[in-house]
């Protein structure tokens, strides 16, 4: 048998997903629609392809520190949360914060390279080209999401943000970065083109006077590490006087230490200053304690950072009673975990769990002195909880009883 | 032809095999953050309004001031400037974009004193301080530059 000659395949019909949809008349095409309306050299694959490189690893690192802060507070019950290394708490929220200052000018100036594909032609070229634009949509949305919540939450401006701020900011986390790698997914051809030295780019020409690429790409570097180092002043001591985008000065509030909660807004001035004040203990073998007796058994001091989740924190020394020994008072075995909860009566902090290996941990305490005095109103007094590697809103102030889960 | 091409106007290479190991995390991860949205925020227009106003924002008001300045220094403004302006602008954008809220003193609270302790507005005004006489000592460097290049071309 002849055999026949290798046929060329027909051309295949896109699928639906890829026709061509009709195109919008040519005349509509004006303005910055126009094919050579945007001539900016420093828009290039390059800068386009480092600019979302370095937008990539910063939200990465905000996204792990992030989901470490979520975890911190939010502890699934299969999962034991470390209390070691102490100040470990401190360090990724504190990275946090910091890396999503630094983010702003990365994906401002990303944003800006990319801008003229806002007005690319035809607008809807198939309904993958649709989808696509859609997924940007999210992406970007998801993105300046992130980072204006971020910025408004650790400025304490609450009133733009008609949602409960800590629950919008996580699960959008999830969706900026499902979207970053959806986006890099796509682009993966054109990323490896853009990185890779030695191809076409659109010249700039010397005489022009304006930045080169190179100085584009350092400017915007430079802005993120001035951002980075003028917010880091409120977690990394000594920065302070350099500080501009800090919420805290880590040495500056009553006691030599910031406030976050006042007693004011917590309302519990006058059941924390109430002469028949007593500390609970509800176990296995239930008492109470007085202010009087507290006093009397209280004598350890440690030294402990209080982080609060705006990513700012500031080291104190403790004095109180260690609350091992509390557990051990009231008959509980080594694994136990108990429920500190507070005077303040409403509130989503007004408790938190103590679990292993918080609960037993030789730092833990429910500390009646701060930097050598006793704790005023806003710090907590008669009694507040501190322990190693804990978000601040889990250190419970003015607490009232313990009790055992 | 449906691919579109990129953003310099080069055609778009073939898409890489390799998307699918990001697609398929990413599409999860997109997902979880619906899902978890639909159950924990009770307040899902005015979530949608604030990522919309924040795209309308950025899309419709900062972006276009931003390519209007570039335009704008590219026609009116000496070869020796451009650069430092444009270092300056930024630099001077970001800052004020990311000071706005520190500055509108809207965090501040009676009863927290030690919350939003620093002078923010003089703090912003002194790094722009240093931005700009940065950027005059960089434009001079480039005029003395150029002077050089005109003298010794004359020669």
């Amino acid at each position: 048998m002849v055999r026949q000659p290798a046929q060329v395949a027909a051309p295949r019909r896109p699928t639906v997903l890829h026709r061509a949809l009709p195109e919008p008349p040519e005349k509509l095409r004006q303005g910055p629609l126009r094919e050579q309306a945007w001539r900016s050299p420093l828009r290039s694959e390059r800068t386009a392809a480092l600019l979302g490189l370095g937008v990539a690893i910063t939200f990465g690192i905000c996204f792990v520190t992030g989901v470490f802060s979520h975890v911190a507070q939010n502890p699934p019950s299969w999962l034991t949360w470390p209390a070691r290394p102490v100040g470990l708490y401190r360090v990724t929220q504190g990275l946090h914060v910091v890396t999503g200052f630094a983010a702003i000018p990365l994906l401002l100036a990303k944003l800006w390279t990319v801008y003229p594909k806002l007005f690319e032609w035809p607008p809807l070229r198939s309904l993958a080209h649709a989808a696509g634009r859609l997924g940007l949509l999210i992406l970007v949305g998801a993105g300046l999401f992130q980072l204006v919540t971020g910025v408004l939450n650790v400025a304490r401006w609450y009133t733009p943000m008609p949602f409960f701020f800590t629950v919008a900011h996580y699960w959008t986390a999830w969706i900026i970065i499902g979207a970053i790698l959806i986006h890099v997914g796509s682009k993966l051809a054109v990323i490896r083109r853009g990185l890779a030295r030695g191809q076409q780019q659109p010249a700039v020409d010397p005489a022009h006077g304006g930045l080169t690429r190179r100085g584009f790409l350092t400017t915007v570097a430079a802005t993120s590490g001035v951002l980075a180092l003028t917010t880091a002043g409120q977690t990394v001591p000594g920065l302070s006087r350099i500080a501009v985008l800090a919420q805290r000065d880590p040495g500056v509030g009553s006691q030599g230490l910031p406030v976050n909660k006042s007693a004011v807004s917590a309302g519990v001035e006058d059941s924390a200053m109430d002469p028949t004040y007593r500390l609970f203990l509800e176990g296995p073998r239930p008492s109470e304690l007085s202010l009087a007796q507290l006093r009397s058994m209280s004598g350890t001091t440690v030294s402990l950072p209080i982080t609060c989740v705006e990513g700012w924190s500031a080291s104190a020394t403790w004095t109180g009673i260690r609350v091992s020994d509390l557990l051990d008072l009231m008959g509980l075995p080594a694994d136990a975990s108990v429920m500190v909860e507070s005077l303040q009566e409403g509130g989503l902090y007004r408790t938190s769990v103590l679990a292993p290996p918080h609960s037993r941990d030789p730092l833990t305490m429910l500390a009646l002195q701060v930097n050598g005095e006793d704790l005023n109103l806003d710090h907590g007094y008669p009694l507040r909880l501190i322990a190693p590697n804990r978000p601040g809103v889990l250190q419970t102030k003015w607490v009232s009883r313990v009790r055992a889960l | 032809m449906t691919v579109a091409p990129t953003l310099t106007g080069a055609p778009a290479p073939a898409p890489s095999p390799y998307r699918w190991a990001w697609y398929l995390p990413g599409v999860v991860a997109v997902g979880w953050g619906v899902y978890g949205l639909l159950r924990n925020v009770p307040e899902p227009l005015s979530y949608a309004v604030f990522v919309a106003l924040g795209i309308v924002g950025h899309d419709l008001a900062l972006a276009p001031i931003a390519a209007a300045a570039g335009w704008l220094l590219g026609r009116v403004a000496p070869a020796v400037l451009r650069a430092p302006l444009q270092v300056g602008l930024f630099g001077t954008a970001v800052l004020l974009v990311a000071a706005t809220p520190y500055l509108s003193g809207q965090g501040l609270s009676a009863d927290v004193p030690s919350a939003l302790p620093f002078d923010y507005r003089t703090r912003v005004l002194v790094l722009l301080a240093i931005l700009w006489v940065a950027m005059a000592a960089w434009t001079l460097v480039r005029f003395g530059r150029s002077r050089r290049g005109q003298s010794a071309a004359q020669e």
